[in-house]
C-alpha cells in the first residue's frame, strides 16, 4: 500500500511517500524558518499562506523522486492536529480533495504520533514497548508507548517546551530567530564549568519538568555579568549558552532515566526537533550505555516536522482510513485519546 | 466548456457545475463549516449533473478577497481536485463575480466587508475591473463620479458610514451581496482568465500586511 503523507501543522510543509512493503520512498520538506525570522516568531497567517503555495510543488517533487504517479497511491494521510488551525486546514483541504478526486481514502494523523513513531523509520528500529522522550519547540513529554495507539503520558513540561526555552533564551542573548540551534552551536565552544544554572524539578519524584524558570535564571545571570564585566563578550556568551544547555540536557537525561526505571522498560526513543541536539544525544547515549539501555533516534532529517512521519503513521493506521469527504481539523487533540489501530 | 466552480470566501458554500449547457448549483449558508460540507455537496452535484471530475475542462475557484481561512479551503480544495484529475485551474477574483451577478451595464461599485472596519472595493466598467481591488476605510472609499450600481455586503455592515457618503449620489443599490459559484462559470467561459496548473494557484488576499516585523515591533515599543 502506497501512502502519501502531508504535514502542515506549523511552519514546515512536508510531503512524503511511504510504501508498506518498500518503506520510505521519498520525502520533501520546505521550512518557513527564514520567512518567520523577520517577525521574531511564527506568524500563523503567514504560515498558512506559505503552506498553500508549497503543497502541490512538494507533492510533484515527491512523486518524481519516487518515480511514481498519483495513480499508484492507495491512501492520503494528513496531519489533522494538533497545531495551528489555519495551517492544518490547508493540508487537510488539499489532502481530502486529492483523495476525493482519486477515489482513494484518507487518514487523519495525530502530529505527535507521527513524531513518536518516526524512530521506527530508522534502522535498526526499536521494538515495543518503549519510553518516548518527545522534545521539540512545542512539546516536551515523556510517554510509555506499549504499541501503536497505546500511549500513556508519564510526565511533561508544566510551562515552556524545551525547544521553546532554547529559542527564548537565544532571543534574550541577542541571537537571531530561531536562536535555539545557534545557541547549541555556541554552547559547544563554551566552558561548562564557568557558570551553573538551576535544574528545575530535577530531584522531584514526578516526571514533570519546568523550563520557564531557566530563562529567567539566564536573564539574571546576564544582568549580573553585565554589572561586573560591562558588556557580555563572545566568550562569556558561549559560556552562558553552555551553562543553559548543560542544565536542560541534565534535566532531560535524568527524567528519561527515571522514566525507564519507573516503567522497567529498556528502550528509550527520542523524537522531535531538540532530539537533533548533539549534547543531548551524547548525554543520553552515555547514560544509557552505562545502564545497559538502548536509545533510538529518528534519522536526523526526520527530527523536525516532516511528511515522512505522517505518511508512516498513516500507513500504520490504514485500518482507520475513511472515504474522502467531510473533514475537519483538531488544533487541540489529546494523544492519549487515540484508539488502537 | 465543462466546469466546476467553488467559492468559500464568505459564510456560504457556493458550488456550481456545468456540462456546457445546463448549470447545477448548490448555495448554502454554512458559517465556518466549509471543510465539513464542501466535498459531500460537490459529490452530490457532480452526480446530479452526471459528470465525472476527470471529464471536466477546468476547476474554477473564487480567488479572493474574503475570509482568509475560507479562501485557503477553497483554493486548497480546487488544487487537490485539479491535481488529482490533471485539470487546469482558473482563479477569479470574488468581486468580479459580484459585479457580474448584478447584470448591470455601465459602472458598478463592488464593496465587500473586509472586517477590521475596512472594505474591499473595486469599480467595474461594463464588467471589466478598473485598476485593482483595493482595501479602504468606508470614509475613504473612492466613489464613481457618474451614476453607478452598488453591490456587495459592505453596505449592510457599514451602513451608517456609507449612508453619509452616498447621500445625493446618483446610485442604484442591488441586492447582490456576495459571490455565487454560477457567476464564476460564466466568467471562466469568457477566456479573460488564464488557466494555470494546480501548483501555480494563487490566493488574492489584498490585505497583505498581517504582522509587524521584529524591527517594526521594536520601533513601536520605543
Amino acid at each position: 500500500m502506497l501512502v502519501l503523507g502531508i504535514e502542515t501543522s506549523c511552519d514546515e510543509t512536508g510531503v512524503a511517500l511511504y510504501d508498506t512493503e518498500a518503506g520510505l520512498l521519498a520525502h520533501q520538506l520546505h521550512t518557513q524558518m527564514a520567512m518567520h525570522a523577520r517577525y521574531g516568531g511564527v506568524v500563523p497567517e503567514l504560515a498558512s499562506r506559505d503552506h498553500i503555495r508549497r503543497a502541490i510543488p512538494l507533492m510533484e517533487a515527491c512523486l518524481a523522486e519516487a518515480g511514481r504517479t498519483l495513480k499508484d497511491l492507495d491512501a492520503v494521510a494528513y496531519t489533522r492536529g494538533p497545531g495551528l488551525g489555519g495551517a492544518l486546514l490547508v493540508g487537510a483541504s488539499v489532502a481530502n480533495a486529492l483523495a476525493f478526486g482519486l477515489g482513494i481514502p484518507v487518514v487523519g494523523v495525530h502530529h505527535l504520533e507521527g513524531h513518536l513513531l518516526s524512530p521506527l523509520l530508522a534502522d535498526p528500529k526499536p521494538d515495543f514497548p518503549f519510553v518516548a522522550l518527545l522534545v521539540s519547540g512545542g512539546h516536551t513529554q515523556l510517554m510509555a508507548v506499549h504499541g501503536i495507539g497505546q500511549y500513556e503520558i508519564l510526565g511533561e513540561t508544566l510551562d515552556d517546551a524545551a525547544g521553546e526555552a532554547f529559542d527564548k533564551t537565544a532571543k534574550l542573548l541577542g541571537l537571531p530567530y530561531p536562536g535555539g540551534p545557534m545557541l547549541s552551536r555556541l554552547a559547544e565552544e563554551g566552558d561548562p564549568q564557568r557558570f551553573t544554572l538551576p535544574r528545575p524539578m530535577l530531584h522531584a519524584d514526578s516526571l514533570d519538568m519546568s523550563f520557564s524558570g531557566l530563562k529567567t535564571a539566564v536573564l539574571t545571570l546576564v544582568t549580573q555579568t553585565q554589572a561586573t564585566l560591562g558588556e557580555i563578550d563572545e566568550t562569556t556568551r558561549k559560556d552562558i549558552c553552555r551553562a543553559f544547555q548543560e542544565a536542560i540536557v541534565e534535566v532531560l537525561v535524568t527524567k528519561s532515566l527515571k522514566a525507564l526505571r519507573q516503567t522497567g522498560m529498556k528502550r528509550l526513543v527520542v523524537a522531535g526537533g531538540v532530539g537533533a541536539n548533539k549534547q543531548l544525544r551524547a548525554g543520553l547515549d552515555t547514560a544509557a550505555a552505562r545502564r545497559g539501555l538502548e536509545v533510538f533516534y529518528p534519522p536526523l532529517s526526520l527530527c523536525t516536522d516532516n511528511g515522512a512521519m505522517i505518511a508512516y503513521a498513516g500507513a500504520m493506521r490504514l485500518s482507520q482510513r475513511s472515504p474522502a469527504g467531510s473533514f475537519g481539523v483538531a488544533p487541540r487533540w489529546d494523544l492519549t485519546t487515540l484508539p488502537r489501530p | 466548456m465543462k466546469l466546476v466552480a467553488l467559492d468559500t470566501s464568505t459564510d456560504f458554500l457556493s458550488l456550481a457545475v456545468t456540462d456546457g449547457e445546463r448549470v447545477f448549483t448548490h448555495h448554502e449558508r454554512v458559517g465556518q463549516k466549509h471543510a465539513e460540507t464542501a466535498l459531500p455537496a460537490l459529490s452530490r452535484l457532480l452526480e446530479e449533473a452526471g459528470l465525472a471530475l476527470s471529464s471536466l475542462d477546468a476547476v474554477v475557484y473564487g480567488q479572493g478577497p474574503g475570509s482568509f481561512t475560507g479562501l485557503r479551503i477553497g483554493c486548497g480544495l480546487a488544487q487537490g481536485l485539479a491535481f488529482s484529475a490533471n485539470l487546469p485551474l482558473i482563479g477569479i477574483p470574488t468581486l468580479d463575480a459580484v459585479a457580474a451577478q448584478t447584470g448591470a451595464s455601465g459602472t458598478v461599485l463592488v464593496a465587500m466587508d473586509a472586517r477590521m472596519g475596512q472594505v474591499y472595493a473595486a469599480v467595474y466598467q461594463d464588467g471589466r475591473c478598473q485598476g485593482a481591488i483595493g482595501l479602504f476605510s468606508p470614509e475613504a472609499l473612492p466613489l464613481p463620479e457618474d451614476a453607478f450600481t452598488l453591490a456587495g455586503d459592505a453596505w449592510q455592515v457599514h451602513e451608517a458610514l456609507l449612508t453619509g457618503r452616498l447621500t445625493g449620489r446618483p446610485f442604484n443599490r442591488t441586492d447582490v451581496l456576495r459571490p455565487e459559484a454560477a457567476a464564476y462559470l460564466k466568467l471562466a467561459s469568457n477566456g479573460h482568465y488564464p488557466k494555470r496548473p494546480a501548483r501555480e494557484a494563487e490566493v488574492l488576499y489584498v490585505r497583505d500586511k498581517v504582522a509587524l516585523t521584529a524591527s517594526e515591533q521594536q520601533a513601536r515599543r520605543t
